[in-house]
């Protein structure tokens, strides 16, 4: 299951979440689409099941939104917002 | 929903907007015990800190302070990083006074507002050892003389010369700390090292 990189801090505002990773000293902004995926990736969702939720929240195909996740998690993985033992989104689908 | 839409638009880094809901991950951070670098903004405490520099924050409680310390604290502003020029025990608690190297204006910072103390910090390929044994000294022995002036500021004769002289005690100080305490860092190296 996918998970947020424990040490990342953040706080959401106006459906929007602010992240601070303090070891990096970086800050990023996630819009509400991945605000919530960010809050879904506690550990106990699927990528499928974060897919769905996105489809019941917002106009877009399943296909379609587990692909942008992928390039989301992608990015996430390259700033180290997931936790490390995180494998490819394809293993968990 | 276009193809790599949260990819392009869903995570970009921040600029100087949502400051405070930033400030505020960044004191929860410290009080987690986490230190991290952070940005100057403010020319309160120049020469030896100016805009842009880096400056790596450590956390502290109220009682590791040491006269002469820039210690971290919150305030409804934000987070605040000046010298500590006095300590006072107040029953159980400690309180810390504050000046910030430019002025003459100090306030009390109660025990439960301080999150840190700044160890170092870096300006383009240099790096300040703010707690270098010479740094710690030159720090004290300036807290120590402005609060002094300050006392003085108080005789409205000998306001302009304690301005004056605060500003000497300053820049002395901070030349001995950039002369003994400096050290040449690569620009890839991280500034917590």
């Amino acid at each position: 299951m996918l998970k947020r990189n424990g040490t990342v801090l953040w706080r959401e505002l106006d459906g929007e979440a602010v992240l601070l990773d303090p070891a990096e000293g970086c800050t990023y902004n996630l819009n509400r689409v991945g605000t919530l995926i960010w809050k879904l990736i506690d550990g106990d969702h699927a990528a499928s099941d974060i897919a769905s939720a996105i489809c019941q929240e917002f106009e877009v195909e399943h296909e379609q939104a587990l692909q942008d996740m992928e390039h989301l998690f992608d990015e996430m993985r390259q700033h180290k917002l997931l936790q490390s033992d995180v494998s490819s989104l394809n293993t968990i689908v | 929903m276009a193809s790599g839409h949260f990819a392009s638009h869903s995570m970009r880094l921040h600029g100087l907007q949502e400051q405070a809901i930033i400030t505020s991950l960044y004191i929860e951070a410290l009080r987690a015990g986490q230190p991290f670098s952070f940005r100057v903004v403010s020319n309160s405490m120049v020469p030896t800190l100016r805009i842009g520099d880096s400056v790596y924050i450590e956390p502290a409680k109220a009682k590791e302070i040491r006269i002469g310390d820039i210690a971290a604290f919150e305030t409804p502003d934000g987070l605040v990083i000046h010298r500590i020029v006095r300590t006072q025990q107040k029953g159980t608690s400690i309180r810390l006074l504050q000046m910030a190297d430019v002025d003459l204006h100090p306030s009390w910072v109660e025990e439960h507002a301080i999150v840190g103390r700044v160890s170092s910090a870096r300006r383009q390929n240099r790096k300040i050892h703010l707690q270098h044994p010479i740094a710690q000294r030159c720090g004290k022995i300036t807290a120590r003389l402005r609060y002094q002036l300050y006392l003085w500021k108080v005789y409205t004769p000998l306001r302009v010369l304690s301005r004056l002289c605060s500003r000497g005690v300053v820049r002395i100080g901070c030349l001995w700390i950039q002369c003994c305490c400096t050290t040449i860092v690569s620009p890839d190296e991280p500034s917590s090292i």
